[in-house]
């Protein structure tokens, strides 16, 4: 099992140009981009082109990575979620569909909630919004397309978003 | 309600992070992370909040391919991949930065394995001293000298020693380039897979004298392609590369 620490040392071979530590972090930590980036973009091909660029990036900018202020996971994570959101916003959405239907977002994050253990407290938020944030979040829909499937307007959506981020942020925080 | 700046960047940090800025207010936002230690731990913040909502997700395993398109993207295919030497620090890409230490890897080859610089009768003669020519070193991902190029000034013939074995797929061919400064790579011909295989030695011959095609100190690369390059074709990724230095 690779370690928050096996991976931050790995990373910072990576910055000096260490090939087979880039190897190491791409066995390590693939399969759990590859699944974000799936979700994300209900697509194999997209998605799996989606972790090529972030890989791509990891080399190109492990320079960068703030290992002070940001687990390894964590920054992995937010060049996966940028390199998705990139390619998801240049196709057609009806392109996006795949055979399989992933499971509903709200889903998804009720277990996520379950998981960090903060079930009660998520509940008080209204179905609305715990909805338009799952979607947000594990579909990669923009405040404008959560509008349009809620037949809500654009300023409620967002207020509605950032109650969620605020009420996760306690939580989270208190939890980490 | 008025927001204080700190509440202000906690909310930007917040909808950037989950991807809810419009694109022209997410370049504002990221001008503004470069600048402010402060929005940088407030969108650290909401990045690490947000990664763990994820970890809910089944491990999806990449296809084999993944790794190979990014390893190629990165400049070096998997067989290329070897253990590094500890001591070791240079990678091919500050060699790229470096053409003042390119020319020293040169004058450190020819010095070190002055057989392994091609042609020297060619250049000159019966003479001891180095030759006037165009020499290049070209190094692999770990920025270990691979092969060396060189060709006489005048001369319109370049010869190619690899001084260690390139493993080549049996349908595919290396292909030697030019990479002038700012400009678009060109051809300069296909190596026979064998030799690269063998460490062995080639010759091309160039469509000008070497003085003006590399008058420019260019780079010197290696692809692996397909198919034949034809005019104005584009390169797969670069495998080896070096800088093309004059030896005066």
């Amino acid at each position: 099992m690779t370690t928050s620490a096996d991976l931050q040392h790995a990373l910072e071979r990576v910055a000096i140009g260490d090939r087979d530590a880039f190897k190491r972090v791409y066995d390590a930590t693939s399969a759990h981009l590859l699944a974000i980036a799936l979700r994300l973009l209900n697509r194999r091909d997209l998605a799996e082109r989606a972790l090529q660029d972030t890989f791509v990036a990891v080399w190109q900018q492990a320079r960068s990575y703030p290992s002070d202020a940001l687990p390894p996971m964590a920054w992995l994570v937010t060049i996966l979620r940028r390199k998705a959101l990139d390619r998801s916003r240049r196709q057609p959405h009806a392109a996006l569909a795949d055979h399989a239907t992933p499971p509903d977002a709200a889903d998804v994050l009720d277990d996520a909630i379950a998981l960090i253990g903060c079930t009660e407290d998520w509940r008080a938020l209204s179905v609305t919004h715990r909805r338009a944030f799952a979607w947000a979040l594990y579909d990669g829909m923009s405040a404008h397309d959560i509008a349009r499937r809620l037949n809500l307007p654009v300023s409620t959506v967002r207020a509605g978003l950032r109650r969620a981020l605020a009420h996760l942020k306690q939580r989270l925080d208190k939890t980490s | 309600m008025k927001l204080d700046r700190a509440a202000l960047l906690d909310r930007l940090a917040a909808d950037h992070a989950l991807g809810l800025l419009p694109p022209n207010a997410a370049r504002r936002f990221e001008h503004v992370l470069r600048e402010q230690p402060t929005a940088r731990a407030a969108s650290h913040a909401w990045e690490r909040r947000l990664a763990r909502l994820y970890d809910v997700l089944p491990p999806v395993a990449p296809s084999s391919d993944s790794w190979t398109a990014i390893a190629t993207r990165t400049g070096a295919p998997p067989a290329l991949f070897r253990p590094r030497s500890p001591a070791r620090v240079f990678t091919w890409r500050g060699l790229v930065a470096a053409s003042v230490g390119g020319a020293l890897l040169v004058g450190l080859v020819v010095r070190m394995a002055p057989d392994a610089v091609i042609s020297l009768d060619d250049f000159a003669r019966h003479e001891q001293r180095l030759p006037q020519g165009h020499v290049g070193v070209l190094t692999d991902a770990r920025g270990l000298p691979v092969a060396v190029a060189g060709a006489p000034r005048q001369g319109t013939r370049l010869t190619l020693n690899f001084i260690t074995r390139v493993p080549t797929p049996p349908d595919k061919a290396l292909q030697l380039w030019v990479v002038p400064r700012g400009r678009a790579p060109f051809a300069l011909g296909a190596l026979p897979s064998q030799t690269a295989n063998d460490g062995g030695r080639v010759q091309l011959e160039l469509g000008a004298p070497a003085d003006s095609l590399f008058a420019d100190q260019p780079r010197l690369a290696i692809s692996v392609e397909a198919g034949p390059i034809h005019d104005g074709g584009k390169p797969a990724a670069f495998i080896l590369e070096g800088p093309c230095v004059p030896l005066r």
